[in-house]
């Protein structure tokens, strides 16, 4: 498109060039611009304040109200520190939600209605993603259960099927989305012939065939330390089963038949594999003396262990550089301690810390802290008792329209 | 025109503004704006901007000279260049992106979102109006609708509210 235009700005053919350029300029400055520019400012502001926002004019609802806006907003928010919050919930099942900080860890903890009014008791978190919680509780005087998608953010939350079996102490849950069907799914193992999958867009649960060769629990991850040190009433409590962890469009957890690799089941062609586990880690399952888990931090897989010699509890994290590389898993640290006999990496912060689920010793219910040496312990008092916590991003995604029936 | 080598002196543009005022401005700090950088390629060196105008080029103009000197020693001042530099009113911030837009800056327009997105969180819904120029065009019980779908979001913490349009 190169012009043989002579560099004399005085010519009258340079003259003319320049008024065509003008022209084209001033087609460019439309009133889209305005839209571009607000939306850009809108996809940065935390969600309360978008909510708000809404009531500015009918332009604004709109625009904060549609798809693209909510993808735009959270494509933001996920690679943001402060777009990323705690969920927590009490063991007098009260939720509340939080900011993280690498030094203060939870800053301005706030209190969360519960998503549904109503006889309801034995709240527990099962996984969250995307900003969206699965939750279980169960209804007086019924004893049922119900499943409940919550967008944490926006606090809208829809009920969802029940799955086939019913939703045992002993199963584990995972929440991931399918870009390929462009849906998310909810996956639920619990061996025995029972891992069944709910597709959100599809009303019902549908059973899954087992893995070949585990046995399909990832009982390996549950809590019975906890339990056994008296830090669970029962097992009817245990928020401490894990979730199974979603990276790189599939669910991952350990299971017990497995000895060098990980289950992992890709969410959109709903099929098994392995993924080799780091060496040097040398599963154990005795369930009394040692606990391993699969995690995402950073959006890496990462495996951890906890094992006991001699009353002093060992704590290993592995992360996988490249996923599905065994040579790429790398040991980012080891805790010792005498007192913190379960730990959970829960969330990577920008500098590296990582944030820390603990049952402590003398103590029941969740504390937390960082992988930093200096790190104390929260909450500091005895009074509080926290079940535990999942890390969420806000988001505006919404339970209603991910489920249109 | 022979190719330029290290030791030839820097080739320069002008930039004329809305006012016809002109500023000369070297061509590789220049070229920071997309907008600047395609008429560069198509040789011209009177590059009219007459969506800009005087006041705010110069700001401009000091923003990507700053930024065009930057090495990776220096990132603590540009961060502090840039604290400094969207310490202006909503009007002047609101030019200033709208340049910034229009010359395609994209560290620029990044910067003064943001600055818009940290100053205008807490506000109250009538000063966005406000500052944003916008009428309110719900009928009383439209808008309270649209309040009562999100009560909690305007009711939890609504003494953090600000309402000034500053």
């Amino acid at each position: 498109m190169k012009e043989s235009i002579p560099p004399n700005p005085q010519s009258n053919l340079c003259k003319a060039a320049g008024k065509r350029v003008v022209k084209h300029l001033e087609k460019i400055k439309q009133m889209d611009l305005q839209e571009e520019i607000i939306m850009d400012i809108l996809s940065r502001l935390p969600v309360r304040s978008l909510l708000r926002f809404k009531c500015v004019s009918k332009f604004w609802m709109t625009l904060i109200s549609q798809p693209y806006f909510t993808t735009k907003h959270f494509n933001h928010a996920k690679n943001n520190q402060s777009f990323q919050k705690m969920l927590l919930l009490n063991k007098e099942y009260s939720f509340h939600c939080s900011s993280l900080s690498s030094d203060q860890l939870f800053e301005d903890i706030q209190r969360l209605d519960r998503p549904c009014s109503g006889e309801l008791w034995g709240w527990k978190i099962h996984c969250c993603y995307d900003g969206l919680a699965i939750i279980g509780v169960r209804n007086y005087p019924d004893n049922d259960f119900i499943l409940l998608l919550w967008n944490l953010s926006t606090r809208e939350s829809v009920v969802l099927p029940n799955p086939k079996f019913s939703q045992e102490v002993t199963c584990t849950w995972g929440l991931g989305y399918d870009s390929t069907s462009d849906d998310y799914k909810i996956l639920k193992i619990n061996g025995k012939e029972r891992n069944e999958v709910l597709a959100l867009k599809s009303s019902f649960w549908r059973k899954l065939d087992n893995h070949p060769t585990g046995d399909n629990c990832a009982l390996s991850d549950m809590d019975y330390l906890a339990f056994r040190h008296g830090a669970l009433d029962c097992l009817d409590t245990s928020s401490n089963m894990g979730c199974l962890a979603f990276v790189h469009g599939a669910f991952h957890w350990i299971d017990s038949l497995l000895n060098h690799s990980m289950v992992m089941f890709s969410i959109s062609n709903e099929v098994y594999g392995e993924i080799p586990l780091p060496e040097g880690l040398d599963l154990v399952f005795d369930i009394m003396h040692s606990k391993q888990g699969v995690s995402v931090l950073g959006g890496m897989l990462c495996v951890y262990s906890t094992r006991i010699h001699h009353r002093e509890y060992t704590f290993k994290l592995w992360v996988m550089n490249e996923y599905g590389v065994k040579e790429s898993w790398n040991q980012l640290f080891t805790i010792e301690s005498t007192d913190l006999y379960s730990i959970t990496p829960k969330y990577m912060f920008s500098d590296g810390e990582v944030l820390l689920r603990c049952s402590q010793l003398r103590r029941s219910g969740s504390v937390f802290k960082t992988s930093n040496e200096s790190s104390g312990v929260w909450p500091q008092s005895d009074s509080e008792c926290i079940q535990d916590g999942f890390v969420y991003t806000e988001s505006l995604i919404s339970p209603k329209l991910l489920t249109w029936y | 025109m022979a190719s330029s080598s290290k030791t030839e002196q820097k080739k320069m543009l002008i930039l004329k503004s809305s006012e016809e005022e002109e500023f000369e401005i070297e061509e590789s700090i220049a070229v920071q704006s997309g907008t600047i950088k395609n008429m560069v390629e198509d040789d011209f060196t009177l590059i009219p901007l007459p969506n800009v105008d005087t006041e705010t080029l110069i700001k401009i103009i000091k923003y990507m000279k700053k930024h065009g000197e930057k090495t990776k020693s220096n990132e603590k001042d540009i961060e502090e260049f840039d604290k400094e530099f969207v310490k202006k009113s909503f009007t002047e911030l609101k030019e200033l992106v709208l340049a910034a837009n229009y010359l395609h800056i994209t560290s620029l327009i990044d910067l003064l979102c943001q600055a818009f997105a940290d100053r205008i969180k807490n506000k109250s819904v009538k000063a966005i109006r406000e500052i944003f120029g916008i009428p309110n065009d719900f009928t009383p019980e439209e808008e309270a609708e649209v309040y009562e779908q999100h009560k909690w979001a305007h009711e939890e913490g609504k003494e953090h509210i600000d309402h000034s349009a500053y």
